[in-house]
């Protein structure tokens, strides 16, 4: 047993080994990779990569079993977070919607300072096939009475002719005999915008008693004359979509869409108080 | 009794002088003892270098390759038992038994490089550990001890204990503040124990892939 550690070899590797012992430790300490150790790992990390990918396979495929109880845990964890998460999303939108309701009342209250809102929100609609009468959540208590207007962003919606305590209802321009005295933006021709039973559900009034020699044509913007007492001046109606000319009589039959789509309101504005002009040019503040 | 445990470990008809590998003698040139001269050509270590010897060596660079990428991949990510096992300790013990004391002394220190390279730390100790288990192993195993699942796992535990000696060292001067009882219960005993379990790993690679050598030696 003595000559083995006699032996040439044994000296010689002794010496190689206290040398790969000691040199790599203190050129470590140094901040100085080696270079073997260095061309080691340049050969051997590709390989060490593919490995890994193994490994990652392995693991995933093992973790259906070791990793049940752990997974399933975190597959609960994870619903009550998406669960949250779409919750948050909701109120997002609910609150985007909000945003664009505000912004549309700003744009609506700009150009008239005089006017004093009251929002409200349509709760439901008349159940009948006969009219087009909305419900709004506001009422007396808020401050609602007949006959005021009712407008969105976009336009006229209707007037109030119905209050509760805390309800109230509006009745839109579309239904049938109801009116809005209106003129052609373009042309100052003044007429009345009446509503019709068979041009209600398509969002249509009649614009009637325009002078004969009119020059209304399709796409005239038609506004409110604020003559009435109900709406002030200045309100969108609507557009023009057709007209046509009586050939015997030489009446004109002028259909115009109302610019607000009564089929997707949510939220409405009350006119509570606004002013009107007099003839004398004197102000005079309705409501 | 203890002639009967003598004879069990000991090759028969060796008196520890002239030793004996697998059933039949080998001559004196075969082993590279001074004054012999070995087949192929003779190296400045005695150690003799031929078509086989290459053969082996690279057989065995192989399986180095393969199982410290497994432990520095596989068996780092799911630490059984806690702690990285070694497997290239064992595959040193396998090689050393298969190829003799200067060839295991040799693997030790290339394998004490490449895992070292790969995944080891800023005191480089390992061949320390590794060259002269290879180099005792061999000797063990060739001259003395007949290979058996009995000497191969008594290798196995000795050289795993060995293992957790350097270990601890290791762990007590480069990390602070750590307690025996945590290091025992973190480090030492999970990596004990997963290697011993694993060990029969490289043991039976290595054995597959020597064997043909092996059989023509015998013979």
């Amino acid at each position: 047993m003595k000559q083995f550690f006699k032996s040439k070899f044994f000296y010689i590797i002794t010496v190689i080994t206290l040398l790969a012992a000691i040199v790599p430790t203190v050129m470590y300490s140094m901040g100085v990779t080696p270079i073997l150790r260095n061309a080691v790992g340049v050969v051997l990390t590709p390989l060490q990569k593919m490995f890994n990918s193994a490994t990652d396979s392995i693991d995933g495929f093992a973790a259906y079993f070791y990793k049940f109880d752990e997974l399933r845990e975190e597959n609960e964890q994870l619903k009550a977070q998406v669960a949250e998460l779409q919750s948050q999303i909701y109120d997002a939108s609910e609150l985007e919607k909000m945003y664009e309701w505000m912004t549309d009342f700003i744009e609506v209250k700009i150009p008239h300072t005089d006017y004093k809102f009251l929002a409200a929100t349509v709760t439901g609609r008349e159940s009948g096939n006969y009219s087009k009468v909305l419900n709004l959540d506001v009422g007396s208590s808020s401050g609602v009475r007949l006959n005021m207007p009712v407008i969105t962003s976009e336009g006229i919606v209707g007037r109030i002719t119905e209050v509760g305590l805390n309800w109230s209802k509006v009745t839109t321009i579309v239904e049938a005999n109801s009116s809005v005295g209106a003129y052609v933006e373009r042309t100052n021709d003044a007429g009345v915008c009446v509503g019709k039973f068979d041009l209600s559900s398509e969002g249509l009034c009649e614009l009637n008693y325009l002078p004969a020699d009119s020059d209304v044509r399709v796409g005239d913007r038609i506004l409110s004359t604020g003559f009435g007492s109900v709406y002030p001046r200045g309100l969108v109606v609507g557009y023009v979509e057709s007209v046509e000319v009586n050939p015997y009589t030489r009446a004109l039959t002028v259909r115009v869409k109302c610019s607000t789509d009564f089929s997707d309101l949510t939220n409405v504005m009350i006119i509570t108080s606004y002013e009107t002009v007099a003839v004398d040019g004197s102000k005079l503040t309705d409501n | 009794m203890k002639d009967k445990l003598r004879s069990f470990f000991r090759k028969s008809g060796t008196d520890g002088s002239i030793p004996l590998h697998g059933d039949t003698g080998i001559s004196e040139r075969e082993i590279g003892l001074p004054g012999s001269s070995p087949k192929g050509m003779r190296g400045g270590l005695g150690f003799s270098i031929d078509v086989e010897t290459l053969l082996k060596s690279a057989v065995c660079g192989v399986l180095l390759i393969l199982f410290a990428l497994l432990q520095t991949t596989l068996f780092s990510r799911f630490h059984p038992f806690g702690a990285v096992p070694d497997l290239i300790l064992p595959l040193v013990v396998a090689v050393a038994m298969s190829e003799r004391e200067k060839f295991g002394a040799i693997f030790g220190l290339v394998a004490a490089f490449v895992i070292e390279s790969l995944g080891g730390g800023a005191v480089s100790i390992l061949p320390l550990l590794y060259v002269p288990v290879g180099y005792l192993v061999g000797i063990l195993s060739v001259y003395y001890f007949r290979d058996s699942f009995t000497v191969r796992a008594t290798y196995t535990v000795a050289t795993s204990l060995l293992r957790s000696l350097f270990t601890i060292f290791t762990l007590l001067t480069t990390v602070g503040g750590i307690t025996f009882l945590s290091l025992m219960g973190d480090a030492v005993l999970p990596e004990l124990l997963g290697s011993i379990i694993f060990a029969p790993l490289p043991h039976f690679a290595a054995k597959l892939c020597l064997s043909p050598w092996r059989k023509s030696r015998d013979k």
